[in-house]
């Protein structure tokens, strides 16, 4: 039996020897410059059109040129593969190619490529990207470099989609040649970098292209390292052996402001976090399902007791990134109120604990009561979510309600908001905050189970504002859709997501306003004035 | 009386033997007596007496409100003072929460799951181990492919299937532990049972023709409960751990239940900064694990038929 | 005893069908993956559609028979959001998931065995006393936080390894021990509690009376026999362990088996998750085909009926 057990750990010892020497050892090269970014992971393709997932999208950003892409500041777009574009009438949008650009496989990236690329998108169901592109209605090879969109209707916000999910474009013969899976495995575009090596499990390595339209970009190499636990992220940036981690609990901060080599900085995420609240019991199969469940939030008093029961201002604080807001787009847009209903103080004043308790009394409950439901992910894309929840809670109970609390896994939670009715008065949820897709989601043809309210006049608004060309007069449409979204308060806003970014000092980085971790002409070496 | 409870036989024992084996219960040194004798019996018993006090009685004694924090003060360490000139022990978690208040109104919930859960997988495995050893051929084949099929479906998986079908709560927490733990027991057990059925006391047993379920429960169940018991006393600290990643899924108990595994669970974030949260939730476990393990040893001592008044 | 083995091997495959039978349907008990996977921006229709591609429009037993007949041949079927063949996805794990557990177990068998051993032979000395304790913190302390700790002491203090991933020879360190340590803790115990049983038999102390010095008494005597509870106790950790450790590659970015099995129930993947399963219960049951084997070998008394 000893003779037995020393054998088998001597041929298990061997077998780890072996394995240790057949990993390879990762290869470095001083001469280069190398960035790495801490990614939660998991990332699962880079074939960009097919997923929803915007981490995915941030990594297929190194990867693919769109047409036209987002400035880093928020306020415009800047031509990528477009050198120049213009909206020739109310629905056809002109956009001129630069002359002899390519894709990284030598393919022309001319105006028939652009044309493959979008009617793939908008044609195949099955991506998840498909619904966004819906108003294109034509794409039209006016020469090489030339290419027209023609939309389904006068669309403002058309910018907006052309340089949003699924805009990157693929090389056409390449895709056809060797199918979609194969694709997804060894994917080509046009972006500044291509893709030299990706695991799904582990890292994702990008190397500088010599031939890119705008120069070889100045890091030769972005790596996206895929650590899932922000504690390990956080010390694998101590340690050394990461450059960026993009989000950093507010404790940790005063750690990392003693830390010599590490920069810090604070950026919005572009999400807002919300509570959501049930407006109305005929949304999906709610009534069959659950025939003698009535929320109490159907009472608009409930609502506005809610909405002025809570203290945005010591919720952004429990958060510790975020900014109280009371409407969901971000100010630094024009639309977003950033002198009214999203300005400092007027959701600081919009916190009135005697008033929700009135608005209490009002709605019929003066002894006490109502019990409300709420639903909370444990943490999701707005971080926090389960303390700021508790938090809630808390406050709610001061001003009269009866919260019973759920706290989920978010796979749970998303189940939970997607299927069609549930019984449930309040749900945390976070939002993207960027203008043109806002008005959409108000809509009476909104297909999501839970978005149940359909108010006639204010569907009239936000497809008013979905198709006004002139900038002035839909900031006025802007004005009237406002005062619907505060009269249903069907959602009540609580505060726009920041992320704090610690990174080495030996980079230069400005953050996007877009809450996109991308890098291209926002990521320098230090101390270079180029 | 050649062969006491304590000694086995050297040969095959006579049918007095047996009978005293049998019955040799009145002369066995009472428990008590046992205690006293053993120092690490004294120290698990004093450890889990105190757990279990103070978690009767922590809502008295608790300095600070375990629920309500002060928003202010978060992220205290250890040590801290408020304004108001409260002390905050053991620091304050992401809410202003006083942990030492936390941990001892924690201990209530977590020692139950942790006791009861193992509990129910011990009875259930051993019985289980039992009755497939025991009867050992075809019963115990496929017994044992149930017990494969059963381990062979990751926790993760079951907890998720489980947790679909009955919402989460104690009783839920309880079960989900207590039903995915006893297939160990029961493998042990089964191992221990097939090793023990082949032994000479056994044997004879059965050779003067005793009953199957009496020689289980008074030769077989002896010789192989104190594997269980070792393992079970280790269990109630993996339990009490196991329950801080399912309240982690949000699967586990709901705030404003506090137990140190959603303790843990919350100051997994941010070890680096506000190492506190963790620490002293683990180190409460750890000592009630340490209680559980120094009385499980001397449970499985004086159980043990082969050590029992030897010491 | 090869007709017993013969035996083992057919039930192990009927056990593989159950466990097929049952991972089919608990993935599908919870959530219908479209509904979590889709953009909030499709409607009914869209979603619709999507299943029909996925193949869930279809009643769940015909998707049992699409299932299995094409899992035999190895085909699990593209992972929803990867495009990628599902048992690509797991194999491409599957060596770093092994090494991880090999290295692991080997840590905490030649830590537990030397641990339980003495700790049996000295009963109640400071030894045993000690090793108690640290078994007992060693089961006590979530991984997590022995992990973390190590890497803010090696990685960040000391700047000797490498903080995640399985690139470098030295990541291994790190994780594997951490993972080593609770099943040492775990298995120490038992180790002294069956080499205690033993010790005190009959034929052990006959043993003794014949002038037998301890260390072969030990070995030869006892630790066969005690050998049967660590051995069970081993190959259920083991087979743990090859499914892969969520929290032990989560904190070091092992890529490993646990993650991508609890990111793919997240997404509600199952082909991956199915495919993830078999390899668990795979190795689950050969382990314990193994093991039933070795129960005889050790024990010939143990029949093989």
């Amino acid at each position: 039996m000893p003779g037995f057990n020393r054998k088998g750990i001597l041929v298990l010892a061997l077998i780890a020897v072996l394995a240790l020497l057949a990993v390879p050892l990762g290869a470095q090269d001083m001469e280069e410059t190398e960035f790495i970014i801490a990614h939660p992971g998991p990332i699962r393709t880079l074939d960009a059109p097919v997923t929803w997932f915007i981490s995915t999208h941030w990594l297929a950003n190194l990867l693919y040129d769109c047409l036209i892409w987002r400035t880093v500041d928020g306020s415009g777009y800047v031509g990528q593969a477009a050198e120049s574009w213009e909206n020739v009438d109310d629905t056809t949008w002109r956009f001129n190619l630069r002359p002899g650009n390519t894709f990284h496989n030598g393919e022309p990236l001319d105006a028939a490529a652009v044309k493959w690329n979008i009617d793939r998108v908008r044609t195949r169901e099955d991506f998840m990207v498909q619904p966004q592109w819906v108003d294109v209605a034509e794409v039209i090879v006016v020469d090489e470099t030339t290419v027209d969109i023609k939309t389904v209707g006068p669309t403002p916000y058309f910018e907006f989609i052309v340089s949003f999910n699924g805009c990157e474009l693929l090389p056409p013969g390449y895709v056809e040649e060797v199918g979609d899976e194969a694709f997804s495995r060894a994917p080509i575009g046009s972006g500044p970098y291509v893709l030299s090596e990706f695991t799904e499990s582990d890292r994702y390595v990008f190397e500088a292209w010599d031939d890119y339209w705008g120069g070889r970009p100045e890091i030769d190499r972005v790596i996206y390292q895929v650590i899932p636990e922000q504690s390990a992220q956080l010390a694998a940036l101590l340690a050394g052996q990461v450059d960026m981690v993009s989000n950093v609990p507010a404790v940790e901060l005063p750690g990392l402001e003693a830390a010599e080599d590490i920069v810090l900085t604070k950026e919005t995420a572009a999400v807002m976090q919300h509570i959501y609240l049930r407006v109305d019991t005929t949304a999906g199969n709610m009534a069959e399902t659950y025939p003698d469940f009535e929320p109490a939030t159907l009472d608009l008093n409930v609502r506005q007791a809610i909405s002025h029961a809570i203290d945005r201002d010591l919720l952004a604080e429990v958060h510790g990134a975020a900014v109280p807001r009371l409407g969901r787009i971000c100010p630094h847009f024009p639309e977003g109120g950033a002198d009214s209903f999203n300005n400092p103080e007027t959701v600081t004043a919009h916190y009135d604990p005697d008033l929700a308790r009135s608005l209490l009394a009002d709605a019929g409950y003066a002894d006490g009561g109502p019990t409300v439901y709420f639903d909370t992910p444990t943490v999701s894309r707005g971080g926090n979510e389960k303390e700021v929840a508790e938090v809630v809670s808390a406050m709610l109970e001061e001003v009269g309600f009866d919260v019973e609390l759920n706290v989920l896994d978010p796979a749970a939670f998303g189940e939970q908001i997607n299927s069609p009715g549930n019984n449930r008065d309040m749900m945390m949820v976070t939002l993207g905050c960027s203008v043109p897709l806002v008005p959409l989601f108000y809509r009476c043809v909104w297909p999501a189970a839970h978005h149940d309210v359909c108010v006639e006049e204010w569907d009239e608004v936000s497809n008013a504002i979905l198709s006004e060309m002139n900038s002035e007069t839909r900031l006025e449409l802007w004005g009237q859709w406002w005062d619907y979204w505060f009269g249903v308060l069907q959602n009540v806003t609580l505060y726009e997501v920041q992320a704090n970014i610690a990174y080495s000092s030996d980079f230069d980085f400005t953050p996007r306003k877009d809450g996109w971790y991308t890098f291209r002409e926002n990521l320098k070496l230090a101390g270079d004035d180029m | 009386m050649s062969a006491g409870p304590g000694q086995p036989p050297a040969t095959l024992p006579s049918e007095e033997d047996v009978a005293t084996l049998v019955t040799g219960h009145s002369r066995q040194p009472s428990l008590l007596s046992l205690l006293r004798r053993s120092p690490i019996g004294l120290i698990g018993t004093g450890i889990i007496s105190l757990v279990i006090v103070l978690a009767v009685i922590s809502p008295l004694i608790v300095p600070h409100d375990p629920i309500r924090g002060n928003l202010r003060t978060r992220y205290k360490p250890p040590g801290f003072t408020a304004d108001d000139g409260a002390t905050h022990l053991l620091g304050t978690d992401q809410l202003g929460r006083d942990i030492f208040s936390r941990i001892l109104v924690g201990s209530r919930v977590s020692v139950l799951v942790g006791v009861v859960a193992v509990m129910i997988a011990g009875t259930i495995g051993v019985l289980y181990g039992l009755t497939s050893g025991f009867l050992g051929g075809r019963v115990d084949g496929v017994m044992m492919r149930i017990c494969d099929a059963m381990l062979s479906i990751p926790f993760v998986i079951r907890v998720v299937a489980i947790s679909g079908i009955v919402g989460p709560g104690l009783v839920t927490l309880i079960l989900i532990l207590g039903l995915s733990g006893w297939v160990t027991y029961a493998r042990v057990i089964r191992g221990e049972v097939l090793k023990a059925r082949e032994n000479d006391y056994v044997m004879a047993a059965w050779s003067i023709g005793q009953r199957p379920l009496w020689v289980v429960l008074h030769h077989i169940l002896p010789n192989v409960i104190a594997s269980a018991i070792v393992l079970a006393a280790l269990q109630v600290g993996i339990t009490m751990l196991a329950e801080s990643s399912l309240s982690f899924l949000g699967l586990g108990v709901k705030p404003p239940t506090v137990t140190w595994g959603i303790q843990l669970a919350d100051g997994k974030s941010v070890i680096n900064s506000a190492w506190w949260m963790t620490t002293y939730p683990g180190i409460a476990i750890t000592i009630t694990v340490l209680g559980v393990v120094f009385l499980g040893d001397w449970l499985r001592d004086s159980l043990d038929p082969n050590v029992r008044g030897r010491d | 005893m090869q007709q017993f083995i013969a035996t083992r091997i057919f039930q192990g495959l009927i056990t593989l069908i159950i466990v097929s039978f049952l991972a089919f349907f608990l993935v599908r008990l919870k959530g219908d993956p479209v509904d979590i996977t889709a953009p909030p921006t499709f409607n009914e229709d869209q979603k619709q559609r999507l299943r029909e591609l996925w193949g869930f429009d279809k009643p769940l037993a015909e998707q049992y028979v699409i299932f299995v007949t094409r899992a035999v041949t190895g085909d699990f079927g593209i992972a929803y959001l990867s495009k990628r063949p599902a048992m690509e996805l797991v194999i491409e794990r599957l060596g770093a998931t092994w090494l991880l557990a090999g290295v692991a177990s080997l840590i905490g068998l030649s830590v537990a065995l030397p641990l339980g051993i003495i700790s049996s032979l000295n009963r109640n000395s400071f030894f045993d006393l000690g090793s108690t304790m640290l078994a007992s913190i060693g089961t006590a302390m979530p991984s997590f936080w022995l992990g973390l700790m190590m890497i803010i002491f090696f990685s960040v203090r000391l700047r000797l390894l490498p903080a995640f991933g399985a690139r470098d020879p030295s990541a291994i360190i790190m994780p594997s021990l951490t993972m080593g340590v609770g099943m040492a803790a775990y298995l120490s115990r038992l180790t002294r509690s069956a080499m205690l049983e033993v010790l005190n038999e009959d034929y052990v102390r006959t043993a003794y009376s014949k002038g037998l010095i301890t260390r072969t008494v030990v070995f030869r005597h006892a630790m066969k026999n005690a050998l049967i509870p660590i051995m069970t106790v081993f190959g259920l950790q083991l087979g743990w362990l090859l499914g892969g450790s969520v929290v032990v590659e989560s904190v070091f970015s092992w890529p490993g088996l646990g993650r991508l099995m609890i990111d793919s129930i997240g997404v509600r993947d199952n082909t991956v998750v199915q495919a993830a399963l078999l390899f668990f219960s795979l190795s689950f049951i050969s382990i314990n085909i193994v093991i039933d084997i070795l129960y005889a070998v050790i024990d010939p008394r143990i029949r093989f009926d």
